[in-house]
């Protein structure tokens, strides 16, 4: 198995509003344990409003307010162990424990990371392509200037008088024409424009790429070419893709392993395969059973209800006002991550007492 | 045999940029079909297909350039807003923009009861609309005096559907009404447009870019690829076997949901916005792997390929 390079431990991000001077908390995301490893394409699906946006941004480590990060941790594998990457990081003070993990290991949790840091991260070793991406660039400029601009940010000395030359040559690497550097944002269809916004994401081979939606709104044939150039640039670079969407074709399309998000926790975590041929949570198996496929028009059945508010999480299961085994427990108490097997674990009391590992 | 719909050769032109440099873009091209009694019709298609402005001058925001719509064998008179009669009526894409936010959606049931004359009194309207929100699935006491943000997308969307039934309508015409409810609540939408036909004999005009609900719900289905309907025909035929070749690429890009059919090949787009509209002759040439020199010089006419009607030089002269 490869190693883990992104990792989150128990990570709670909620909204902090002040309404009318009375503070409402969001609980976007609420004690998410992620271990997503190196060259696989991770997704994370569920309904809007799930926090799954919210989970991207903590992951980009763009927490900004009103987001703030109440618990957990999130680490970035910098390195891999031993060697410190060719600029070392400035970092904030940080007890000997954590030096001596980043030394050694190559770790290191975002909250010691100064803001300088932050950014030589950001670009060469995670890419965030937020939602609507398409609508980022800048309207008045060719996109080469928007490449050069994006580079001579982030790359310093040699290179960066190459600027344009290396921004051809991974247009054409990607297959893409390179006379689209030459045109105005407005001239290029929605899904070039897109394709161009994740080609620069992909500018500085970083190694991991979250995409947020990258595929909705657009159209079904223009989606499967963002998908295509998505594959490609994970084939290359042999990078680590995090592709959040709530469209389950595209989910069993590319990604390697799936996580089910419900209201801000992941309930549900497997391989494509065994997400969509033997899911075990009540509403991942809602989710795989609604689906409309080719060939077959009986009956699907939505999932029953609505979906709940993060303001005021239904208490224990949150997916349990919904659920049709709804049993006494999981109205007082969330169940912890049972494992299955290795790859697949599941948050639900339909399994084991929710003790970790009962029922593997 | 009765038509509770039928369009014949429906055009509309936009015009383009200023005096000088004027560009004529044909958003539906002589655009014909009919939809039945007790029919879902499905017409689908990529955004920017003409699909919405069809649906627009059906409906009689948008005059046609030329062309008919008539409504139960009844051609609609110029300026006739088909969708203040009682017998069509409209469901839109966002649900939350059908309903003003300051008011409680009750008062749009009762507005709506009052214009039409459908009850005598409160107590009989309340009955009356209640009766049409257990159709959808909901109660009065559910909705009464509640906003409209007080419901969720998919809860919204079955409120609309059930203002529109207030009329009996024989037809609703339904522009995209699931892209913005929750994928998780999609098919409850879409289930009750399969109940409304089978137990109230309602027809539905199903417009939509979602190839797999409409395969799920419709009973006959149109393609449309820039301004022309290219493959119309039973749902099972167009999209099981689909003739056409751009039917055949839409129908290859849908993402399915079973990991073991994944995505193999490349798919070629076009860069700029406007070519295609543009194009001479048949608008799919410059992508279609079957094109001949005729395609690029002459716009093919509708061929009927067994029940199928397709608009492809590949099936002339069969």
């Amino acid at each position: 198995m490869s190693q883990t390079i992104l990792r989150t431990e128990q990570l709670k991000a909620f909204y902090v509003l002040d309404v009318h001077g009375r503070q409402k908390v969001v609980k976007a995301v609420d004690g998410v344990d992620l271990d997503i490893r190196e060259n696989e394409v991770y997704g994370i699906a569920g309904e809007s409003g799930c926090g799954k946006t919210t989970l991207l941004k903590a992951l980009a480590a763009a927490i900004e307010p009103p987001l703030r990060l109440i618990g957990g941790k999130v680490i970035y594998r910098v390195s891999s162990g031993g060697e410190i990457g060719a600029e070392p990081l400035s970092l904030l003070a940080m007890p000997d424990a954590e030096m001596d993990r980043y030394l050694t290991e190559g770790e290191i949790d975002i909250a010691y990371l100064s803001a300088e840091a932050k950014r030589r991260l950001r670009w060469r070793y995670i890419s965030y392509v937020p939602q609507g991406s398409m609508s980022v660039l800048n309207p008045v400029t060719r996109l080469k200037d928007t490449y050069r601009d994006f580079v001579e940010s982030h790359v310093s000395g040699k290179t960066r008088r190459n600027a344009f030359e290396l921004a051809k040559e991974h247009i054409a690497e990607l297959g893409l024409p390179s006379k689209i550097l030459d045109a105005y944002p407005h001239q290029l269809s929605g899904g070039m424009r897109q394709r161009v916004t994740i080609a620069l994401a992909a500018l500085l081979r970083p190694r991991i790429i979250i995409g947020d939606e990258p595929t909705t709104a657009l159209d079904v044939v223009v989606q499967r070419a963002v998908v295509q150039l998505l594959k490609e640039i994970q084939q290359k670079f042999e990078n680590t893709i995090v592709l959040v969407t709530h469209d389950m074709g595209v989910q069993a399309n590319v990604a390697d392993r799936v996580g089910i998000m419900y209201a801000g926790k992941i309930v549900e975590e497997a391989t494509t395969e065994t997400i969509f041929d033997d899911p075990f949570h009540p509403y991942t198996q809602y989710l795989i059973n609604s689906l409309p496929r080719f060939g077959d028009k009986s009956t699907r059945e939505s999932v029953p209800g609505s979906p709940p508010s993060l303001v005021n999480p239904p208490s224990g299961c949150p997916f349990h006002p919904r659920c049709p085994h709804v049993m006494e427990i999981c109205v007082e108490q969330m169940p912890e991550h049972t494992g299955l097997d290795a790859n697949h674990r599941v948050a639900c009391w339909l399994v084991g007492e929710g003790e970790n590992g009962k029922g593997s | 045999m009765e038509k509770v719909l039928e369009v014949d050769q429906l055009t509309k032109v936009f015009s383009l940029g200023s005096v000088l440099s004027r560009v004529k873009i044909t958003a539906t091209d002589h655009v014909s079909f009919y939809v039945k009694p007790a029919e879902i019709f499905a017409l689908a298609g990529e955004s920017g297909c003409g699909k919405t402005t069809a649906a627009r001058m059906i409906l009689g925001f948008e005059e046609p350039t030329s062309g008919t719509v008539s409504y139960s064998g009844r051609p609609a008179a110029r300026h006739e807003k088909v969708w203040l009669t009682k017998g069509v009526q409209a469901i839109f894409q966002d649900p939350f923009g059908t309903f003003n936010p300051l008011r409680t959606v009750d008062r749009y049931f009762f507005e709506t009861v009052r214009n039409y004359k459908l009850a005598g009194s409160k107590k009989e309207a309340i009955g009356f609309i209640d009766q049409k929100l257990q159709a959808v699935g909901l109660s009065f006491d559910e909705f009464s005096g509640k906003y409209p943000s007080e419901f969720s997308g998919g809860q919204l969307q079955r409120i609309s559907i059930s203002r529109a039934l207030l009329t009996n309508p024989s037809l609703l015409i339904a522009d995209e009404p699931v892209s913005m409810v929750d994928a998780s609540l999609r098919m409850s939408i879409v289930n009750l447009f399969k109940k409304l036909k089978e137990e109230l004999g309602v027809s539905v005009l199903y417009i939509t870019h979602d190839l797999a609900t409409a395969y799920y719900v419709s009973d006959r289905i149109a393609i449309m690829f820039r301004g022309n309907i290219v493959e119309m025909g039973p749902v099972e035929q167009v999209l099981m076997d689909p003739q056409h070749p751009y039917t055949r690429l839409l129908r290859e890009s849908i993402p399915e949901a079973d990991p073991t059919k994944r995505w193999s090949g490349v798919v070629r787009l076009t860069e700029m916005e406007q070519e295609e509209y543009l194009r001479q002759g048949c608008r799919f040439a410059g992508r279609c792997p079957h094109a001949m020199d005729m395609c690029k010089r002459q716009v093919p006419a509708d061929v009927q390929v067994d029940d199928l009607l397709v608009r492809c030089h590949k099936y002339a002269g069969n």
